[in-house]
């Protein structure tokens, strides 16, 4: 929920809110939209929300990625364009909840009013809340470069373009709150591997792991040969910070000399991984009702 | 999420309803490509409904072959070779290629006159051979899919 916005009519709608500048609806509007779905990619956001029967030239800002003051990941761009000959602009924020998204919607026709509008779009996305909690997350990093991803919940799966004739995949798991610790983690789920046929032949590690972002893990590694009698090399990265674990690993059945660049791709994924963003709000009341309070 | 297939350039394409793509390799000879789908429990009882599609009431459909492969990247695929008659008559050599795609399934098939079919077959079959899955969609399979544009803008 965003805060109230003083000054700005409110326009309750069935599922979001309009909110209207004081000088009029000629002068900018805003849209909050608190649920959407599906999780689109940013480009697909802005081109789903952006469309204008009046708006035309537009050109796309640069994306501001940030994190809420709930320490959620947001975005927000502003899109200049023309409506009906003169100058018009629009600021998009975006709140990513795990399976949706909150929607900021700014529309401005007065020039003088854009930085405004654009300052009241960051805020107001920046102060978005929704009270999500500690829970599993998914976290930044950077995917490897032309691999296909596949989501399933909360964990993505990363297969190379030439899979399955090289059996490789990366396997990133949610960030996830627990206080076992890492090596009890790494052995359980090899445990649960051998239980469904994984016949471990080695293991070893931990080695440690440590990122200029400030992050910290241990590396595992171990081999073994699968169900079908397919010899599998598997490491295992797992980042811990405050409260959450980042666990990721690779598996491979490829030939030995091909595994040296297949690490490569997998540490370079694990050296871009960011801790999910902190709240930084603290113990502060949440505003969410201050339009209540007068 | 799709299924992609090399083809030679002088083949068209054409979208049918519910998201297929009919590649004309000849005249009288196609390919329907079905969008891929969430790998179904009953992967038979799916199988069986595709083999069948569209054919006239009338019309009688005989098994004739069956092959467990792979595609060139080595996923695995089976290949289900059907004749269509009417009144004894073969009206129509059928391919079904389905494949089986992690937790999705895809599926191919090919419609050829007895006449053509010949001329064409090894080049389908081929083309067939070259199928992998594109599993890229607008939606976001993880966080830096949100926060960038990459290269979706």
């Amino acid at each position: 929920m965003i805060q109230h916005v003083h000054g700005w009519g409110q326009i309750p709608g069935v599922d979001s809110h309009r909110l209207v500048h004081p000088g009029g609806t000629k002068v900018a509007t805003l849209l909050y939209r608190e649920r959407n779905r599906p999780l689109l990619k940013l480009g697909a956001l802005i081109d789903r929300w952006s469309r204008h029967p009046r708006f035309t030239e537009p050109r796309l800002g640069h994306p501001d990625a940030f994190a809420t003051a709930e320490g959620e990941h947001a975005v927000t761009v502003s899109i200049a364009g023309v409506v009906d000959g003169k100058p018009a602009q629009q600021d998009l924020g975006f709140v990513f909840g795990d399976d949706f998204y909150a929607l900021v919607h700014g529309i401005c026709f007065v020039e003088a009013e854009f930085t405004r509008l654009r300052t009241l779009v960051r805020g107001l996305v920046f102060h978005d809340e929704h009270v999500l909690g500690v829970r599993r997350r998914r976290y930044l990093y950077t995917p490897p470069p032309r691999w296909q991803g596949l989501a399933n919940g909360f964990q993505t799966d990363w297969y190379p373009t030439d899979y399955p004739a090289n059996p490789t995949s990366i396997s990133v798991l949610p960030a996830t709150p627990t206080e076992v610790p890492t090596a009890e983690l790494f052995a359980a789920r090899i445990q649960q591997d051998v239980s469904r046929g994984f016949g471990l032949e080695s293991a070893s590690g931990p080695r440690e792991l440590s990122l200029p972002n400030g992050l910290t893990g241990l590396c595992y590694a171990a081999v073994g040969l699968s169900p079908y009698g397919r010899r599998f090399f598997r490491k295992m990265t797992i980042f811990r910070a405050g409260r959450y674990v980042y666990p990721l690993f690779v598996d491979t059945a490829a030939a030995d000399e091909e595994r040296g660049e297949i690490e490569r791709v997998f540490d370079d994924v694990c050296a871009s991984v960011q801790a999910v963003p902190q709240a930084t709000i603290g113990s502060t009341p949440s505003q969410a009702l201050s339009h209540w309070l007068g | 999420v799709r299924l992609v297939l090399r083809s030679p350039a002088s083949w068209g394409t054409e979208p049918l309803e519910g998201g297929r793509v009919r590649v004309s390799a000849a005249p009288s000879v196609s390919l329907d490509i079905d969008p891929l789908v969430p790998r179904p429990d009953d992967l038979e009882a799916w199988v069986r409904q595709l083999l069948v599609r569209d054919v006239p009431p009338a019309w009688v459909v005989d098994a004739h072959d069956k092959q467990e492969r792979t595609t060139e990247v080595g996923w695995p695929m089976a290949l289900y070779f059907l004749r269509l008659r009417h009144e004894q008559v073969v009206e129509e050599i059928r391919v079904c290629a389905i494949y089986r795609l992690l937790a999705h399934a895809g599926a191919v098939i090919v419609r050829a006159a007895p006449a053509a079919w010949p001329g064409s077959e090894a080049e389908v079959l081929a083309s067939l051979y070259s199928a992998r899955p594109e599993w890229g969609s607008p939606e976001a399979v993880c966080v830096a899919d949100l926060l960038s544009l990459g290269g979706d803008a």
